[in-house]
């Protein structure tokens, strides 16, 4: 890993990255944007299937998803331009590699609902109904999920060696 | 585990709690619901505590008005239609202590009970019959209120004991001796006026 | 006296109707007044009654409405106070050699204890959880305002107005937690921040957020008086969730670039 690494931080596209500093300002702001877009549709999702917000009915709520996606594709790319640009700083971080973690567990989440079946269920949820245990469970770890990789992108400079 | 509901229309197997929730929300066609639901058992009582018609009705009216003013007072631990009755009870109790209600009643000496339309008498016995309907009613009328309360609403069939002991704030033992008693009084009063099986009815 | 359960309301066990009793007078007691107590209100009073109701919530969301934005204005207004007084200061005694009262006041801050702690605490609690929390009150902030605004930009069109209304309380939360995390890092990080011009222009947009949050707030009041499930887009409710994101996407601009205009 760390020899790709040093490889990648010799090649042309990773100099002109670090080279224009708006390219790093401007990615940053769009992988804030990216990830407060992601976390909100996200969490209005799981704040409706843990059943704290009930109102409105499920299946409308999923149609938000889609855009949710998009907030991700964002941080998705502007991470890639991160890692290409500095992989340095991110190879021998274990906030990184926790953070890239999290991540695939929540990725991992997502399958787990619509594998089991319980995206199924919670379409006929209407308004005001209760959802399953199932459902709970799976908005409480996504929270917590995302959550976790919020706080590991936070700590990436301080529990890194080189940042 | 609530039914599922197939349309945001049909609302008919959704229970009271989800209703409340939804007219708190903003949903008045919920609180329509309800008042479809309930109005009957409300207006009942009202007619059971005025004996009027048009009392119960205004009554009815305003119960509904000030349960929806006050929805967000509501606590799910009691049902919402003993919530709602015990709100339509107090304020046809307090319309019937109005003393300005009784000095009218008391000049225009109208009967509790007479605008109400009776039951038609069976063929046989139809002048004797409505003779005796008039005196029940003169004599239900006269029957005191913690008597006669119970025992009108029980006979409505709209409401348990249960309910009827959170919303008289009676127990339900008490509540079934005064609704015997009442009945037991009502027809000795009838038998001593003469209205016995066998005399005036054969 | 037998007691039976009766009536088509099934599931209750209701009072009993039929008494197991020859006596005719009886008989004849029970009938006059189950007669008398099964009336029903007249179906007039129905739409009457339904009437007052649309009414009596419309007068309520009015009132609502009114209320409810008066919250974020005042403290956008506040938030707008802040960022004039402290741009204004540090315009007029920007002299390095005579520093004016808000400079030396907040040197002063940043030397206290908490601030010290703050920044040198090697804990997790200290600098970098503060800003993760600063992050993480942003992301419901701003979150939940995207997922408000895009749906008023038509996406997920099921959602009911009313539901929307339900999450502001988490967006204040968010907004709170990020004054308070805000207020340490600021006391923490001493006059370089304050002077640094991006800052009062980032507290101007939150405020800015704030107002536009507010209206749509009450917006959301007046649209479900229309109606309760479906609501005309109208285009002050498609403008001011434009709005919206513009400024939330600006005042994140704002604060990231921080770092690099003024080299924090």
């Amino acid at each position: 890993m760390d020899a790709f690494a040093i490889w990648l931080k010799g090649t042309q596209l990773s100099a002109s990255i670090t080279h224009y500093a708006w390219i790093w300002a401007t990615c940053e702001v769009l992988h804030f944007i990216g990830m407060s877009w992601l976390f909100g549709c996200i969490g209005v999702l799981d704040l409706r299937l843990l059943g704290i917000w009930r109102h409105p009915p499920v299946a409308a709520l999923t149609k938000l998803v889609p855009w949710a996606a998009g907030g991700f594709v964002i941080n998705m790319i502007t991470g890639a331009i991160f890692f290409v640009g500095q992989p340095l700083q991110y190879v021998d971080n274990p906030a990184f590699w926790l953070k890239m973690l999290f991540i695939f567990l929540a990725g991992w989440n997502v399958a787990m609902f619509y594998l089991t079946g319980v995206a199924d269920r919670i379409e006929m949820l209407d308004a005001e109904d209760d959802p399953p245990l199932a459902a709970k469970v799976i908005a409480a770890l996504s929270l917590f999920l995302w959550v976790g990789v919020m706080f590991f992108g936070r700590m990436l400079p301080y529990l890194g060696a080189s940042f | 585990m609530p039914t599922a509901i197939e349309s945001r229309g049909s609302i008919s197997r959704v229970n009271d709690r989800e209703l409340v929730e939804r007219a708190l929300n903003g949903d008045a066609s919920a609180f329509d619901e309800l008042v479809l639901r309930y109005g009957p058992a409300a207006y009942r009582a009202a007619v059971a505590a005025l004996g009027s018609s048009m009392d119960a009705e205004d009554v009815m009216q305003d119960a509904f008005m000030l349960a929806y003013r006050k929805l967000s007072h509501f606590r799910g631990d009691a049902s919402f239609k003993t919530w709602l009755l015990t709100i339509t009870w107090r304020r046809a109790l307090r319309r019937r202590q109005n003393p300005a209600r009784r000095l009218y009643h008391f000049i225009s000496s109208r009967d509790f009970l007479s605008e109400a339309p009776g039951p038609e008498p069976s063929a046989e016995h139809v002048l004797i019959a409505r003779e005796m309907q008039q005196q029940l009613r003169r004599l239900i009328r006269a029957l005191p209120a913690r008597l006669r309360d119970p025992f009108l609403l029980a006979a409505s069939g709209q409401y348990s004991y249960e309910e009827l002991s959170d919303i008289l704030d009676v127990p339900t033992g008490t509540l079934k001796w005064r609704i015997s008693q009442a009945r037991r009084l009502l027809r000795e009063k009838l038998q001593r006026l003469g209205y016995t099986p066998g005399s005036r009815w054969s | 006296m037998k007691e039976s359960i009766s009536l088509r309301n099934a599931g209750l066990n209701h009072v009993d109707q039929t008494e197991l009793s020859h006596n005719l007078v009886d008989r004849e007691i029970d009938r006059t007044v189950r007669h008398f107590m099964m009336q029903s209100p007249p179906s007039r009073v129905y739409p009457a009654l339904m009437q007052s109701i649309r009414g009596e919530s419309k007068r309520s969301r009015n009132r609502q409405a009114a209320i409810v934005p008066a919250f974020g204005l005042v403290t956008a207004a506040l938030l707008l106070v802040v960022a004039f007084g402290l741009a204004q200061q540090l315009a007029v005694r920007n002299d390095p050699a005579a520093p004016g009262r808000v400079i030396l006041l907040l040197t002063q801050m940043s030397n206290t204890g908490l601030a010290r702690w703050i920044n040198e605490s090697e804990s997790v609690f200290g600098y970098p959880g503060i800003l993760f929390l600063h992050t993480f009150g942003l992301a419901m902030v701003v979150g939940f305002s995207i997922a408000i605004d895009v749906r008023l930009l038509g996406v997920a069109p099921g959602i009911p107005a009313a539901s929307l209304r339900r999450l502001f309380p988490y967006i204040w939360f968010g907004f709170w937690v990020n004054a308070v995390s805000g207020l340490l890092l600021f006391m923490a990080g001493g006059p370089r921040k304050a002077m640094n011009p991006l800052f009062e222009i980032k507290l101007a947009l939150v405020a800015l957020g704030v107002v536009a949050m507010s209206l749509i707030h009450r917006q959301l009041f007046r649209m479900e008086i229309q109606s309760e499930f479906k609501w005309e887009d109208t285009r002050k409710s498609k403008f001011l969730a434009y709005a919206s994101l513009a400024i939330w996407f600006a005042a994140i601009a704002a604060g990231r670039l921080l770092a690099y205009v003024h080299g924090n």
